[in-house]
This record gives C-alpha cells, structure tokens and sequence, in this order.
C-alpha cells in the first residue's frame, strides 16, 4: 500500500458540496501501488469529468496515470473562463 | 474619517464644461458599501426615467470599492456602469488592470459623467487636477494604439481608458480597453463613453487611502496573501489561465460550436490552453496585487500580419474560435487583437460574428449586403464582419446592433438562433443540457454573461450522477468514446443559482477580483477582517454582503422594470434554439431544454427571489430590504 494525499481546489470542493458530497480540502489515504489517478477518484466518488487538471509536484498529470509510491495529488475543478 | 474610502465623488458635466468634486455620501457608504453597490444605486436614483442610452443624459458611473488599492490579493478591480444601448437596462461590466486604483489614489471613490463633449475629448485627471481636453489626435485610432500613444504624450505612471473605433461608431458590443489587453467589455459600455465623445480617460493618483488600522491590515494582508499560497488551487491556474477549461468545455459538451448549433468539436486540443503556451506565449500578465496572474501575453503570427496580444481568455477561444469554426490558435489570438484594436468585446463580437455567418449561410444575407464571400472558420471572413461592424459599413450597421437588433431586420426566423438573454449575447457554455447554468444566463440582471452566474460544474455533476453510479462514471470518463451525457435534474437548481447570483456582487462591492475565493478557496473570514482593519467597521460576509448582494438584484430587476416598455418574464427566456433543437452530435446528443422545464425553473426561481409570476419584486421584498422603488 502507498500514501496518497489528496487536495483538492475550491472549484471542485464547491461543487461536490452542492451535490452533497462535502470533501475536505486536504486528507489522506491509502491505495494499493499501481492504483490510477482515475480509480482513485472513483473510489472517493468523485466524478473524472470533474477534475479537468490533476497535478503531482507541480506537473499535469494525465487521468490514467498509476500512482506508484507516497504522492500529493492536486484535484483543480472547473472554472469559469474570462 | 471614512476609512477605507478616498472620500470624494467626482461629477464631470461634458455638455457644460463643468467639473465638481463632493464628499462621497454616507448613506451610500453605510447601505452600498461600494462597487457594484454604489453603481446600482446611481444608475437608478441619477439617471432620469426612460432616456436613451446615448442621451448625454445616460449617467457613466466609475466606482471603487472599499478594499480597491489597498494592500491584500487582487484589489485593482473597477466598475462602469450605464445604461445599455445593448439591453436598455441596467449595466454594468468592471475589469482589473490598474486604472481604478488610481482613481482612488486621485481621490475618488466614485465619477460620474454625464453630457457630451462638443468635439472628441478625453478626461484627464492627476490628483486634483481634472480636465476635459481635446482628443481630436486619438479619434480615429485603435485601443491599444491610443493607450501608448497617450502613456508617450503624459508619461508612463498614467492610466489610460480607451475605446476604439466600435465605441466612437455606437457599436452596441463596444467595449472600454486598458492595460494593453484588459477589458470592460459586456453590455456596450464603450459606446456610451462614444457617445459622450469621451475617447480616453487618463488617471494619475498618487494620494494616500486613509485606513482603520494601517498595521493590523500590513498584518493581515501578508497572512492573506501567504494563506492564499498555501491552498491547493494556488498554481492551478496560473500557467494556462482560464484557456485551461477549453477542453473540459468540450468534453462535457458545453463548448459554444457554429453558431451553438452544437456544443462540442473536434479540434478543442488545437486551441486550448496548451495550444496558447506552446504557439503565443511570451509572459503572464496579472493585475493590481494579484498573486496568481492569469493573463497570457503572446505572439500571434497569420497570413493577415503578426501581432502582440493578451489573450484569448476561454470565452475569447470559445466564441471566436469554435462558435466561428476557426480552429487556429494563432487566427484566435489575431481576432483577439482585432477586437482589442477596434474597441469590441470578444464575447458579442464572436457571437455576432457566428450569427452573421449563419444567416449568410442561410441565405439571409447576401453577398452583396456582406462585401465578400464569407465562410465558416475563415480568418478572413471574420476580420472582415469585425471591421464592417466597427465601420459600420453594408450590413455590419445592423451587425452593430448586435444579434437582437440585428435578427429584427433581417428577419427569417433569424431571431432563432440569435444568442442572447435579454438583448446581451450569450457567452462561452452551451447550455442545453445544464438548466442551472442556462437558468443562470435567463435570470442575469444585464443579460446573458457567464459572470452573474456559473454552476455548469455542479450541472455536469448533477448530470453524471453522485459517487454511487460508477457506471455513469465509466460511461462518461473513457478515453474519449463518448456515448452521450444523461440528461441533468433540473429540480434543485434554483438554490445553486441564488447562491451564486449573491456570492459575485460580493467582491465586485468590496472591489476584489473574485477568483482569489472562486479558484483558491480563500475564506470568506479573511475579507471580514480585511474590511475591518480598512474601514473600523464590522461586516458578516453571510448576513451583510450577500444580502446586499440580493437587495442589488432586485433593485437591478426594478431599474430593467422602470426602463423597459413591458419588462418582465418574458426578457427572461433563452433563444428559441435551446428549446426547439436538439443538440445533434457529442457527449450531449440529442439533449434540448423543454420549454415546461424552463417555464418550472422560472416558477421556482421568481418565487424563491420574492418576484411575483411575471418576474417583478413583490412590494413586501422591496420593504423587506428597505427599497423605496417603484
């Protein structure tokens, strides 16, 4: 098992909060190695199509990406263009 | 003292010459608090019943907040307001950049212009110095163009407004330019300035902002600034901007596509927010105080020229890109400067555009009437409707109208497919199959702007479902062989709709741009404290701010009420498009709004607002918040 922690943007945490699935901004848990960023998000209940942007380390991530030791990975929802 | 406050309002008479300065009034400290508040207020208690938009007596409103220039996260934002040559109601429409803040370092918390200057003029105010001078070297020239070319003639630390040709032509999208790319860009408000035969207003301020508690607000904005580095959405969207929703757009079926005929396409990875750092990008480019800087400055190279550039935002790319079928990123970004140069905003300009194309297409329009043979996705074709509009030549003098105006004379059903709420043209989110979103665009106070309203998010995930229907997920979520998106509940929007109605005036009153609590997740205690320690008084963001922010809407809601022949419900449905056609291919296929569910969103939101069926304020709302309008 690995470490992941999970944080997520304002954007994506006002949205699950209007479906009534409240999330914290920052939490932890642990995956199996190998897990996808996608899978994770399933199993937390949380949509991919609303993660438009996931970074680890400051670098986009694709959806599909396995998660194979301790990560922070960041959840940016949608936002609204200018 | 009035803490937090410059303290004065300056009144500039065009017509007489006249230029007087007053105390900013207390009630509308003490009721308005500021920004949004304070041009509400104005428009409907200044402006004179029923008078046209382009009547020198149609009030031009500047207005700051009560954080505008203080030391805290993107404080810089402005507010114009006027009534609309767009809609003929209240509007109003604010930019960041830095021009406001040196109104306030002037001294001036609030301008308001009325009259019309004899011949092309521009405002020029350094402190307490305000004169109407003459502009005759400017008229005629480009936005940005004139924006340097005024920074040469009065120096570097003055900051300049400008309109372009659109705005000196009346066009009814026209916008006001500063910054070299920023934009006041909804609901004509250029034009008016145009009207006023106002081409430029330059602003030097180099005074003080009395606050409360200097030290307790140095204190505070440090530990906000580094609060706001240390949220998770800090860098999110920085490197991209907001180019980085294009193709979240797309994939949940939102993207604005020929004319909103449909709402996806397939070339969204060719101008998105990777497209624009990979082909333009020199720098980003942030406003006032802003930690996370979302403008791009970019090069754009075409066959018409190459030319330097802020921009294209998403609604720039979405509506002059895909809802014009122009796949190119570079030919986006030129249109971006087009539209920059000539004085008009992006977000009409591409729907107007898509709406001409269309009827050419039709038939409705012909050669002749157009000037050329125009096409879908051609740069040249755009380029070309933009000038004629701005020009106002052959048919670009109804374009110039915009797409209301325009379907009026052009007839055919046009009306159809003319993209607007309420005369404003409709912005980047195709809305079929998010009822709260289009609710949203329905219900706005100046018309169809994305920025009164945004919960496509909380749609789409309405739409896909809750963390029990993995199926859905899997449906949706796989590589990109979409079937289509189930149809979005619509029964529970109406509560998601006020909630983000009320939370936007909140910072366009205290003068911050939004995203710092949008994006980053900055705490609402923040702004409480931060106001306390500039102005010495105590403010719930919940029970102060955003019941303002209501008492605003419904005053808004009577302004449109007092102003235009027959208001009411009927302003408030989308265009016949969204609930006659079906959207025809995508991961939203087959999905059109039904006219019953909007009639049922309407029942629910007018009654949740205190409006009667028609959509008007009850006089017991109106007391309720202490509104003695009628």
């Amino acid at each position: 098992m690995i470490n992941i922690k999970l944080k997520l943007s304002e954007s994506l945490l006002c949205i699950l909060r209007d479906i009534n699935n409240a999330k914290a901004e920052t939490y932890e848990l642990q995956v199996e190695k190998g897990t996808t960023i996608r899978e994770l998000l399933l199993t937390e209940g949380i949509s991919p199509l609303l993660a438009p942007m996931i970074t680890i380390e400051n670098q986009k991530k694709d959806i599909h990406t396995p998660l194979n030791k301790d990560e922070t990975v960041i959840l940016f929802g949608p936002l609204a263009g200018g | 003292m009035l803490y937090g406050y410059a303290g004065n309002t300056l009144r500039i008479d065009l017509s007489a010459g006249k230029v007087e300065k007053e105390p900013l009034k207390k009630e509308w400290v003490d009721d308005f608090i500021g920004g949004r508040g304070f041009t509400s207020k104005i428009l409907y208690d200044e402006n004179p019943p029923h008078v046209d938009p382009f009547d020198g007596e149609n009030r031009f409103i500047i207005a700051m907040g009560p954080l505008s220039g203080l030391f805290l996260p993107a404080s810089g934002k402005t507010h114009f307001c006027t009534k609309s040559p767009a809609t003929g109601g209240y509007g109003d429409s604010n930019m960041g950049g830095h021009f406001g803040v040196n109104m306030k370092y002037a001294g001036y918390d609030v301008t308001i212009i009325k009259g019309k200057a004899k011949d092309p003029s521009y405002i020029f105010i350094d402190n307490d110095t305000v004169e109407i001078r003459p502009a005759g070297q400017y008229w005629g020239r480009g936005s940005t163009e004139v924006e340097a070319a005024m920074k040469e003639d009065l120096g570097e630390d003055f900051q300049i407004l400008t309109i372009g040709q659109a705005g000196e032509n009346m066009v009814n999208f026209a916008c006001i330019s500063h910054d070299f790319g920023r934009q006041a860009g909804r609901i004509g408000i250029g034009a008016v300035l145009g009207s006023k035969n106002i081409k430029a207003i330059a602003a030097r301020g180099t005074k003080s902002i009395p606050v409360f508690d200097p030290k307790g607000l140095l204190k505070k904005g440090k530990e906000t600034y580094a609060a706001c580095r240390e949220k998770p959405g800090f860098k999110g969207w920085t490197p991209e901007g907001t180019a980085g929703i294009t193709n979240w757009c797309n994939d949940v079926g939102a993207l604005p596509t020929r004319n909103f005929q449909t709402s996806n396409c397939d070339y969204a990875d060719k101008i998105n927010g990777k497209a624009i750092l990979k082909e333009l990008k020199i720098t980003d480019k942030g406003c006032f105080a802003c930690p996370i800087p979302c403008g791009k400055y970019g090069h754009a190279r075409t066959k018409l020229g190459n030319v330097y550039v802020e921009g294209p935002e998403y609604e720039t790319l979405s509506l002059l890109g895909s809802n014009c079928e122009l796949d190119d990123i570079h030919g986006i970004a030129y249109t971006n400067y087009i539209c920059d140069e000539l004085g008009i905003d992006t977000c009409s300009a591409g729907a107007v555009v898509s709406f001409a194309l269309e009827c050419y297409e039709k038939g409705f329009i012909s050669k002749e009437q157009m000037g050329m043979d125009v096409k879908w996705g051609d740069l040249d074709s755009i380029v070309h409707i933009l000038n004629i509009i701005s020009k106002r030549e052959g048919i670009g003098d109804t374009l110039a109208l915009g797409v209301r105006g325009a379907a009026e004379i052009i007839g055919h059903d046009s009306s159809k497919f003319a993209i607007h709420v309420k005369g404003l043209e409709w912005t980047g989110y195709e809305s079929r199959n998010a009822p709260g979103m289009m609710l949203g665009y329905m219900t706005s106070d100046i018309g169809a702007h994305h920025g009164r309203c945004w919960v496509l998010g909380s749609d789409v995930a309405t739409a896909v479902g809750g963390d029990k229907n993995a199926t859905v997920h899997d449906l949706i979520s796989g590589d990109s062989n979409f079937d289509t998106i189930p149809k979005a509940d619509h029964k529970n929007v109406v509560p998601l709709v006020l909630k983000s109605q009320h939370l936007r005036p909140a910072f366009d009153i205290l003068g911050t741009c939004r995203l710092q609590y949008m994006e980053i997740g900055l705490e609402t205690q923040y702004y409480e404290e931060l106001y306390y320690y500039a102005t010495g008084k105590k403010m719930d963001f919940d029970k102060d701010l955003l019941l303002l922010s209501e008492k605003i809407w419904h005053l808004n809601r009577m302004f449109n009420k007092r102003e235009i022949p027959d208001f009411g419900r009927k302003y408030d449905y989308p265009p016949a498009r969204f609930y006659e056609e079906k959207i025809p291919n995508g991961p939203n296929k087959g999905h059109v709004m039904d006219l019953e569910v909007i009639e049922e969103m309407l029942d629910t939101y007018y009654e949740a607002r205190g409006w009667d069926k028609n959509g008007i304020p009850t006089r017991e709302t109106l007391e309720k918040h202490r509104l003695n309008v009628s």
